[in-house]
């Protein structure tokens, strides 16, 4: 299964995507959160730590990887592939999109987020790839080529009315082909809202999915408030 | 509490005072402008985003508003642009503003009884 989460800036959609993968996991497999944010500032620092939190406790394999996922992903799985063999998950074989024979278990991947490997691979070593859009969507389905079920979040940049550089114009354009392309091979699509998810795909699926978060955890929104009993 | 978002210019207010006749535009605090204590004498707060904007160039703790709200004035009508749908503000202020906002509307959607996304003047109902 491949669900796509997007939505604006803070509007909650990592605690939701959070919240699905564990549902659409339901303790088959491994777990596995795959981060593409790079460490290198404060800002950053501040983020990751706050997704950090939000997943702890959760049983989440946390895999860093900046660029290249696919290729990386398969030098890393390679050895725990082992590690889940030697647990008896069940692992059968596939190919990806290019045809190739793979490896992939029965595990739940949360990618998370489709602008910041973007960002990653537009804008690698100081110079602009005319061309990321199109590498990063071949990279994210060859990469959810070795997992069962697949969470992406991708983000809404495209509502603001402000003029840009030519650079960010790009970035804009290549973020809008690679959110189409996941949403053309996505089960479902949500957009969020405020913490809560339109459906934009899927939507008798999405809501099962939806439906039994809310059922097991109450809400979506994790953020603590002061007050509140 | 009822929370009603969109994009500007998407006709939020009218839409708001169309389905709740009991009320009009002397009942309405504007975030642009308002202060502290017209949160809570209100009945509706339009350009909720603006008043948001206000807090964090002061730095206040925002946190503190979602229950601020409900237990001070519990059948208020919050109306506010989404303002996250853009690139990552080059101005950490600007980038402070759009957090903070995102996070206290997720806040406000999970207390409210009644939440709705308008768009050209329509409202789709979340919740």
């Amino acid at each position: 299964m491949l669900v796509l989460v997007t939505g604006g800036s803070a509007s909650g959609k990592s605690a939701f995507a959070e919240g699905i993968t564990e549902r659409i996991c339901n303790g088959n497999g491994s777990k596995y959160y795959l981060a593409f944010m790079k460490n290198d500032s404060k800002t950053a620092e501040k983020r990751i730590e706050r997704h950090r939190k939000l997943r702890e406790g959760k049983g989440f394999i946390t895999l860093e990887i900046p660029c290249d996922v696919d290729m990386e992903l398969e030098k890393t799985l390679a050895y725990s592939v082992q590690n889940i063999k030697l647990s008896g998950t069940h692992e059968k074989e596939c190919t990806d999109i290019s045809g190739k024979e793979k490896w992939y278990g029965s595990d739940t991947v949360l990618m998370e987020s489709v602008g910041v490997l973007l960002a990653n691979e537009m804008f690698k070593d100081g110079i602009v790839r005319e061309d990321a859009g199109k590498y990063v969507l071949e990279e994210l389905l060859n990469a959810a080529a070795y997992f069962e079920n697949v969470v992406i979040v991708g983000e809404d940049v495209f509502s603001d009315g402000n003029e840009y550089d030519e650079y960010s114009l790009k970035y804009i354009e290549a973020l809008g082909y690679v959110n189409r392309g996941i949403s053309k091979k996505a089960d479902a699509v949500a957009e969020v809202v405020c913490s809560y998810p339109i459906w934009i795909k899927g939507e008798v699926l999405g809501r099962h999915i939806f439906e039994a978060e809310r059922r097991i955890n109450g809400t979506l929104c994790r953020r603590k408030m002061p007050g509140k009993a | 509490m009822e929370l009603y978002v969109g994009g500007r210019c998407q006709g939020k207010l009218k839409y708001v005072l169309d389905i709740h006749e009991e009320l009009n535009e002397n009942d309405v605090a504007d975030g642009d402008v308002c202060g502290d204590d017209d949160l809570l004498s209100h009945k509706i707060i339009n350009h909720f985003h603006s008043y948001i904007r206000r807090k964090t160039s002061h730095a206040e703790d925002l946190s503190v508003i979602p229950e601020k709200l409900c237990s001070g004035n519990p059948d208020v009508i919050i109306i506010s642009d989404e303002i996250g749908c853009g690139i990552v503000p080059a101005d950490p202020e600007d980038n402070i503003w759009r957090e903070e906002c995102g996070r206290t509307l997720c806040e406000l959607a999970r207390r409210a009884d009644r939440f709705e996304r308008i768009i050209c003047g329509h409202g789709i109902k979340i919740k």
